[in-house]
């Protein structure tokens, strides 16, 4: 945690998804915050996938009339599958897992399979 | 483990030790206890299908899962199925089971019962007056081919089926945690277990139980909250709290019913460095 993020991961610190991801993990984990290799995770991610942080959870959770938030099933299959073969591609575990934990801290929950 | 202290250590697990497998002989006591639960209408609506997780196909594994219980399937070795046969109140209506529990001396001269109580009231105006009800609903069934329905029966009748499988549930997580097992109910895809089991269409179920050794410490994170007893036991009449005497409590506490509310100090840590051996998400 003491290392600075990229420049890429930097650029992803004003996106509205990003700072909840932060305050979200914070609260959870009674402060501190995600490590700087899980913003670099998630700047590679978004790159790759030419979409930014909002978009892919603005995907997942749609805003009903009411104002309510409804999860769209297959959107959040797609992002798990992609978050996989991220995974796959970097051979990286702790990688993917910060994307699943920008995520899950955005209120999609998924979870990888476990490691034996 | 004495029963106070089996109420206070009784956790909703979510962690598990995937590698240990339940000995044999402390599933069946866990079993034997769900067999011993108290029974709706003294009918045998209870039916119980174990299926352990290294029995099935990884696709049938993954097919069971939903968004938030996938990682505890797949970290439980076992899970208990409930079941209620709701083709068993009909099984029930020639008042044998009844006449048993006459003949066991349970049910009594001195409480109104006799043969002629079941034959000619119990059964016609209650038994068969829960499966006449004409306010019914379809059974439906996802396939791989879709949606299937399957056969009716009346809500009083389902309403009965989901009691018996809450009360067999109760009974058999404060077994497993006798047994110092971990337990807890989960949601899962129900379609699976019942397609790989061939589960007949008249058994309903509800959130199966795991159960397996606990990765996490015995305390699990410390007592879950709850609401004050006062703000919903009430005593005589709605609106008038039933007191909870804290000397009760304080011998309750000292007995082991209640223990250190959740979260213990180290919660945290435990949760980072569970999530980290088994490769999950922060």
């Amino acid at each position: 945690m003491t290392a600075s993020p990229s420049a890429d991961a930097a650029a992803l610190e004003d996106f509205r998804t990003v700072q909840q991801w932060r305050q979200s993990f914070a609260r959870f984990w009674r402060g501190g915050e995600p490590e700087p290799a899980a913003f670099e995770a998630l700047a590679r991610f978004v790159a790759v996938n030419e979409v930014t942080p909002d978009e892919i959870i603005d995907s997942v959770l749609r805003s009903k009339e009411s104002g309510d938030l409804m999860l769209r099933t297959r959107a959040r299959r797609k992002w798990m599958d992609l978050i996989q073969e991220f995974e796959d591609t970097e051979q990286s575990r702790d990688a993917a897992n910060g994307v699943r934990s920008f995520m899950i801290h955005n209120g999609v929950a998924m979870n990888p399979p476990i490691l034996r | 483990m004495e029963f106070k202290q089996v109420v206070g250590l009784r956790r909703s697990i979510r962690f598990w030790s995937p590698w240990q497998p339940i000995e044999p002989e402390k599933l069946q006591a866990v079993l034997e206890a769900i067999h011993q639960s108290p029974r709706v209408l003294e009918v045998d609506f209870l039916r119980v299908a174990v299926l352990h997780r290294d029995q099935m196909s990884e696709e049938d594994l993954q097919a069971m899962k939903t968004p938030t219980t996938t990682t505890q399937i797949e970290l439980c070795p076992t899970y208990i199925f409930i079941y209620a046969d709701l083709d068993a109140l009909s099984e029930a209506t020639d008042g044998k089971n009844l006449d048993e529990m006459l003949e066991a001396g349970a049910l009594n001269r001195s409480h109104g019962w006799s043969s002629e109580f079941i034959r000619d009231t119990i059964v016609p105006q209650f038994y068969q007056e829960v499966l006449d009800d004409t306010d019914t609903v379809a059974m439906r069934f996802r396939t791989p081919d879709g949606m299937r329905e399957g056969p009716a029966y009346s809500r009083q009748l389902l309403a009965l089926g989901r009691t018996q499988i809450g009360i067999a549930q109760g009974v058999g997580l404060l077994a497993g945690v006798d047994q110092g097992l971990g337990v807890q109910l989960s949601g899962v895809g129900a379609d699976v277990p019942k397609r790989i089991m061939g589960i007949p269409d008249s058994w309903i179920t509800s959130s199966p139980m795991l159960i397996g050794y606990a990765a996490e410490g015995v305390e699990a994170g410390g007592q879950r909250p709850r609401e004050p007893l006062e703000q919903d036991f009430h005593d005589g009449r709605y609106g008038a709290p039933f007191e909870s005497d804290p000397d009760v409590v304080k011998r309750l506490t000292e007995d082991g019913m209640f223990q250190r509310p959740a979260p213990v100090p180290w919660r945290r840590d435990e949760l980072r460095r569970l999530a980290r051996m088994f490769g999950l998400p922060e």
